[in-house]
């Protein structure tokens, strides 16, 4: 199948230098658009949806391929290859941080830099290792999502029917919002909260910039500590923004950090 | 007067972007066991169960922040003595004089819980059931088809095994007496009639030779391909012997004093030793023919373990095992990539003027493939090739009996 099609593949941006941007779970592409203006003038931007999120091709969806993070590593491989991408600088949102981790272990030689937003390379807590939760928890987790989608339609309902607020996103862009079909979410948040990538992290050798937020439940301040003391060549930022979704809650701020980096390194 | 909002039979609560609670009504602090007023400026997060706090993150946030809205959303809050309450959200985000306040009214539903989780364990098991029965049926249909595949596969093998056997002998044999009797007489010929011959005769004479002679190697070269698979009993191969018995194969063969390459200590591999020893001569000493005139030849070596899929011929079939992923580059003369896939082919050569037989790729090929792993090579004319190697760490001939690897 065509890559371009399945991944739902978008470029914009007037610069040469490919930026990938890989949303993370629970949502599609659309989650960048606060912040990718910002990388407009001087990148190359490449968005895309994992195959069974927003408008990627649901029936390109593989139970095994997609059951471990590896699989979804192979679909930015395989965007890379068929764009001709090489020194790409990798933006990754949560689990997509992982996902781009594992693909530079593979490929070191397409990536010049990998953007890590919210990463963590383990949820669940084990011995000395604190991820943030327990196995019960992404349990409840998975119990959450099936009554929110046991009236999957109401869920998305408000979606489809209308967005007075934004009217300028059409028709098409609101039905794509996080339309995951609920087999494939929830098959995604056990590869997700279930990984442990840890053992992985000596394997890095792309520089990594490792952008934790406050308060972040998700990927609480020591699972950055970790992440920095254990990946070579990263950088760790601190952000003022709270929550898991800084480039949503607080674009200006990412941006900004993100662009601080791309510059100090490239001084 | 009567605040109703706050004795609403509803939980109220208003939060900003950065999750900071700015209002909550005195049914939900009720609800939630606090003071009034205590909760203000604390985070949202902080009502909810950790896995609510996952979702709120993950798809409720999202939601609100996209589309200023999000409706008939099950969550489920957590009151300061720990207790759970389920409830349903409707929530709206809207921005007053600049500033964005997400507005949310809370239902409890213990009674309706209760029967959507019914609801919920009755659909699961029935799509389980179809889940199953659809499987076993596709896998009914799969086990047919492919049974008889393999049957097919199985005749055919066995005709080709015995044309292997016969093609074997041919090489090895029968071919071997006329190369040598051509040889011989040519010899003779030289020998005894040298002063007899002109030298048209003479020059003649030297092309049978020289033509019986790459007969020879070519048949040899055949021999040693046919002869790879001869070793098909897997042990657990230390890496570090097989690099090191290559190199000294490489020097002693090509009369080096030496072999600049540079590589970290491998891990230990199960696969076929004899296999593995002629993939790493072939790959060494495939560098050091193709070098460039105008600098040593140099070998880097570097390896990483990754998963990988295990099947790389099935292409809807998935299993991610751990392979060892070695990329072999030089700085030789290098090819154009565009003959990527021919220099692999069985006595295929860029150069009619190099000495080799084109023979070593094709060995590489044959062993990657008989460890059910996958070659890729990338190369820059004048700059030198890059091989790079993907070899699952363990043999897998069947899944184990709990159906995983």
């Amino acid at each position: 199948m065509d890559i371009i099609k399945r991944n739902n593949v978008k470029i914009s941006g007037k610069g040469t230098i490919p930026m990938l941007f890989a949303h993370g779970f629970g949502c599609d592409q659309n989650m960048w658009r606060y912040i990718t203006p910002a990388f407009e003038a001087s990148y190359k931007l490449v968005l895309f949806d994992y195959v069974g999120a927003g408008n990627s091709a649901v029936s390109a969806y593989n139970e095994e391929r997609y059951a471990n993070l590896n699989g979804y590593a192979q679909d930015v491989l395989e965007i890379c290859h068929e764009l001709r991408l090489s020194n790409v600088i990798f933006v990754g949102h949560s689990v997509s941080s992982m996902i781009g981790l594992l693909a530079s272990i593979k490929e070191p030689a397409l990536f010049d830099k990998l953007i890590m937003i919210g990463p963590s390379p383990c949820y669940i807590n084990e011995s000395e290792y604190n991820g943030g939760f327990e196995k019960k928890d992404i349990e409840e987790l998975l119990a959450t999502m099936d009554k929110n989608y046991i009236g999957w339609a109401n869920f998305l309902a408000p979606a489809i029917m209308k967005n007075p607020e934004r009217p300028d996103l059409g028709q098409e862009l609101t039905e794509s919002f996080c339309s995951t079909d609920p087999k494939i979410a929830r098959q995604f948040a056990k590869a997700t909260f279930f990984s442990d990538n840890r053992d992985d992290l000596a394997k890095v050798t792309v520089p990594s910039l490792i952008m934790q937020c406050s308060d972040d439940i998700i990927a609480p301040y020591e699972v950055g500590d970790y992440l920095h003391a254990n990946l070579q060549n990263s950088t760790l930022k601190v952000l003022k923004a709270t929550g898991h979704c800084p480039h949503m809650s607080e674009p200006e701020e990412t941006a900004n950090a993100m662009r601080e980096y791309l510059r100090r390194q490239s001084a | 007067m009567t605040n109703w909002l706050d004795v609403a039979p509803c939980g109220y609560l208003s939060f900003k972007d950065d999750g900071s609670i700015v209002f909550l009504n005195k049914t939900l602090s009720g609800w939630l066991g606090v003071t009034d007023g205590e909760l203000i400026g604390a985070k949202v997060e902080q009502i909810f169960t950790v896995a609510t706090r996952i979702f709120y993150n993950t798809h409720f946030f999202p939601l609100l922040k996209l589309h200023g809205r999000a409706e008939e959303i099950f969550l489920t809050l957590r009151t300061k003595e720990k207790g759970d309450i389920p409830v349903m959200a409707n929530s709206e985000r809207r921005v007053e004089d600049g500033v964005a306040l997400s507005h949310c009214v809370f239902m409890a539903i213990f009674q309706r819980q209760k029967f959507e989780e019914e609801l919920l364990s009755a659909r699961q098991e029935a799509e389980t059931a179809l889940k199953e029965n659809k499987y076993l049926e596709e896998l009914r249909a799969t086990l047919e088809t492919r049974t008889l595949a393999l049957e097919r596969q199985f005749q055919k093998q066995v005709v080709q095994h015995w044309n292997l056997t016969q093609f074997n002998k041919i090489v090895s044999h029968d071919l071997q007496e006329p190369i040598r009797k051509t040889l011989l007489f040519a010899d003779i010929l030289t020998r005894d009639l040298a002063d007899s011959l002109t030298e048209k005769a003479m020059k003649s004479i030297d092309k049978i030779k020289k033509s019986s002679l790459r007969l020879k190697s070519l048949t040899s070269g055949l021999q040693q391909y046919l002869m790879v698979d001869s070793d098909n009993s897997h042990t657990d191969v230390d890496l570090n012997d097989v690099m090191e018995a290559a190199i000294r194969k490489v020097i002693n063969g090509r009369g080096l004093k030496t072999l600049n390459l540079s590589y970290k200590p491998m891990p230990a591999l199960r696969g076929y030793r004899a296999q593995l020893d002629l993939l790493f001569y072939h790959l060494f000493d495939n560098a050091v023919q193709f070098a460039h005139p105008d600098r040593p030849i140099f070998i880097d070596i570097k390896w990483v373990v990754s998963d990988e899929n295990l099947y790389k011929m099935e292409k809807e079939k998935y299993v991610f095992v751990e392979h060892l992923r070695i990329r072999v580059s030089d700085n030789g003369i290098g090819f154009e990539n565009d003959y990527k896939e021919y220099v692999t082919g069985l006595l295929n050569k860029l150069s009619p003027s190099t000495e080799g037989l084109g023979i070593g790729l094709s060995i590489i090929t044959k062993v990657i493939h008989n460890h059910s792993g996958t070659l890729s090579i990338e190369s820059k004319k004048d700059e030198g090739s890059t091989f790079t190697i993907l070899l699952p760490t363990k043999i897998y001939d069947a899944p184990t009996p709990a159906g995983g690897f």
